[in-house]
């Protein structure tokens, strides 16, 4: 126990010089790492943040995307069970554009060809019949 | 033709000259590739209208219209002859192969000062319309793009493009104005062939030789701000972005354009439309093509297949008027009192009906295609030959109650005589056709039209050529009878016949029917 505290005295003094010397040389880097630390674990648990909220964020759209899905299919399946009433309704949309052009066309025949080969035969006394049904 | 080309030249458009006259134009990377890489040897076939003119020696090469890269030649022989390729019409007029694949002509091959006579024309057309419409008048597609972009005409154009601004706004008034317009311009003189409601191609010769053509396209706004425009546009534009016309110049003189020009054009050729492109195709929207075709309808249906073979087969030409009937008029002629009236429909170049004619009947002969209709005339009367040939178009009711009416007026009974109508004519066209035989049976007589059974030669006329189908008689049975007409009689042949694009003659089983009018229509 004696020896142990004559070799602690006789080591003290370097030792504390040698540490005196350490801190002199290395504290100001040292706060700066742990500076650091302290930054890098702020940083570190905002990334933990970001991390767990873009894990949120993948399931909010994972969720979004099964929903979209499920509308798309419902969508397909609306399509698909409706071919016939589009068919349908494709063919009444050409029907009725057709009917412009015969609109055009008979009115055409009517005064370029009906009205032509008969206005020799117009019966006066059969136009004055024709009078107006409204006012 | 095999040639070779690299990744680079895919998207590169080539002219194919013809001892140095250009007669088509394609991409690179529309060829097949022999052995299935980008680079190496490609295989681009031939139009399908080009092989009958291909007999003879000559240089072809492939021009880069960009001017970038080698120009390719190779000399070429056809055949046993050693005189020059002749892609030529038979007015010794050059002839091209065109943007639908067709044969045609470009202006630079016709005699020289086309471009002024085009224009005079097109002062002709608009004087007409001013005259006798309310439109707004101006140039469009070709005839606005080579002048516009590169301040002079489309030397590969092979014809001037006119539209028109209507007044109106519903479909219905717009139609009827243009079938007005086409009648003014008949009476002006000119030769007029009406593609649609909303179409018409405009005829003109120079010294007896055809000359080139004007195309007219109807346009009108609709109630909801939607600018139409045959055939490719459908754009919210507003009136005043296309009228008062503007001036253009056009070979030094002026013209009248769109106010905004180049919406016009990029509502024709898209957004390259700045950059010279001699493979453009159109490419229009099914939906803009489907509001066109319920409103304007097409009297043209198949009629370019037709024209061209008229005008461009050289072996069918040969053949003397008259010379050729077929079985079926034989069989037909068996059947008729002497002096017969006989209306022949879709009379092609009229071989059946002449030979009717020198038989002693009385022909009245029709077909939609005029190129044959002038020729036969021509020939009837060389030959004081009792027919008489002129155009009548199926797809197109006003002249079919206008022809029905003439015929019903002459008061006697007609034998009505159609070969190989049936199945070249569209779903579209039928009820016209049994509603003018409704009007031409009335009086007594039959018509006698045939249709294959055993198998079609050309189911769908979009992949080349003039249709021809099968079809059920049940089916037109049916029809028919909504218009009074029965079927009397049908006997079943096998007839072997060539058809424009197929290759051999072919034999087919033929249902011959013989129709009457039995009562009045419902």
């Amino acid at each position: 126990m004696a020896a142990r505290s004559t070799v602690k005295r006789l080591a003290g003094g370097p030792a504390r010089r040698v540490r005196g010397l350490v801190q002199r040389a290395f504290v100001p880097q040292l706060a700066e790492l742990m500076a650091d630390r302290d930054r890098l674990n702020r940083e570190l648990g905002l990334a933990f943040e970001s991390v767990s909220a873009a894990h949120q964020g993948i399931a909010d759209l994972q969720a979004e995307a099964k929903a979209l899905r499920e509308r798309l299919d419902m969508t397909l399946l609306l399509a698909e069970a409706n071919q016939e009433e589009i068919r349908q309704v494709k063919a009444g949309l050409l029907e009725t554009r057709r009917q412009s052009l015969r609109i055009a066309e008979l009115a055409d025949v009517v005064t370029e060809i009906v009205l032509p080969l008969h206005d020799r035969d117009i019966d006066p006394e059969a136009l004055k019949r024709l009078s107006a049904d409204t006012y | 033709m095999t040639f070779g080309a690299d990744t680079e030249d895919l998207l590169r458009t080539v002219d194919l000259r013809l001892d140095g006259r250009r007669i088509w134009s394609f991409r690179v990377g529309e060829a097949v590739s022999l052995d299935g890489s980008e680079t190496g040897r490609r295989l681009m076939p031939w139009p399908r209208v080009m092989p009958p003119y291909l007999e003879g020696r000559s240089t072809f090469s492939l021009h880069p219209v960009d001017g970038e890269g080698p120009e390719l030649t190779a000399s070429a022989r056809f055949g046993d002859s050693d005189e020059p390729v002749n892609f030529a019409d038979s007015h010794g007029l050059g002839l091209i192969i065109n943007k639908w694949g067709n044969i045609g002509h470009a202006l630079a091959d016709y005699p020289a000062g086309i471009e002024q006579r085009l224009l005079d024309r097109l002062d002709l057309i608009r004087d007409v319309l001013a005259d006798k419409s309310e439109v707004d008048v101006y140039v469009t597609g070709g005839t606005l793009l080579g002048p516009y972009r590169d301040g002079r005409v489309m030397p590969n154009d092979d014809d001037a493009d006119l539209a028109y601004l209507s007044p109106h706004s519903h479909p219905a008034d717009v139609a009827r104005e243009c079938l007005q317009i086409g009648r003014a311009l008949v009476a002006a003189g000119i030769t007029v062939v009406r593609c649609s409601a909303g179409h018409l191609q405009l005829h003109f010769e120079h010294e007896g030789r055809p000359d080139g053509y004007v195309d007219i396209f109807t346009g009108w706004i609709d109630d909801f701000g939607w600018w139409y425009q045959l055939f490719p546009i459908r754009a919210q534009v507003s009136r005043e972005q296309l009228v008062p016309p503007r001036t253009l110049m056009i070979e030094g003189r002026p013209q009248p354009m769109c106010r905004e020009p180049e919406l016009m054009l990029d509502a024709i050729y898209g957004p390259g439309w700045a950059t010279p492109d001699p493979g453009f195709v159109f490419d229009v929207p099914q939906d803009t093509q489907d509001r066109f075709y319920g409103w304007m309808s097409d009297q043209h249906m198949n009629r370019t297949p037709w024209e061209d073979r008229y005008r461009y087969d050289l072996l069918g030409n040969r053949v003397e008027l008259g010379t050729a009937p077929t079985d079926y008029v034989r069989a037909v002629a068996d059947t008729l009192d002497p002096g017969s009236f006989v209306v022949e429909l879709g009379c092609g170049r009229g071989h059946d009906a002449l030979w009717l004619a020198r038989q002693g009947h009385v022909v009245e002969a029709l077909d939609y295609v005029r190129w044959p209709m002038i020729r036969a005339t021509e020939y009837a009367a060389a030959n004081e030959l009792p027919a008489g040939f002129r155009t009548l178009n199926l797809y197109d009711p006003r002249r079919i109650l206008a022809f029905g009416a003439e015929m019903a007026g002459r008061g006697m009974p007609a034998t009505v005589y159609a070969r190989d109508l049936l199945p070249t004519v569209w779903d579209v066209g039928r009820p016209n056709l049994w509603r003018l035989l409704s009007m031409l049976l009335r009086g007594g007589g039959s018509a006698h039209l045939d249709f294959a059974v055993s198998h079609s030669l050309a189911p769908d006329p979009r992949i080349g050529g003039p249709m021809h189908r099968i079809l059920d008689i049940d089916v037109l049975t049916e029809e028919m009878a909504g218009f009074g007409l029965a079927v009397t009689g049908t006997s079943e042949v096998t007839e072997a016949i060539t058809w424009p694009n197929t290759a051999d003659e072919v034999d087919l089983t033929k249902t011959r029917m013989v129709v009457s009018w039995q009562r009045a229509a419902r």
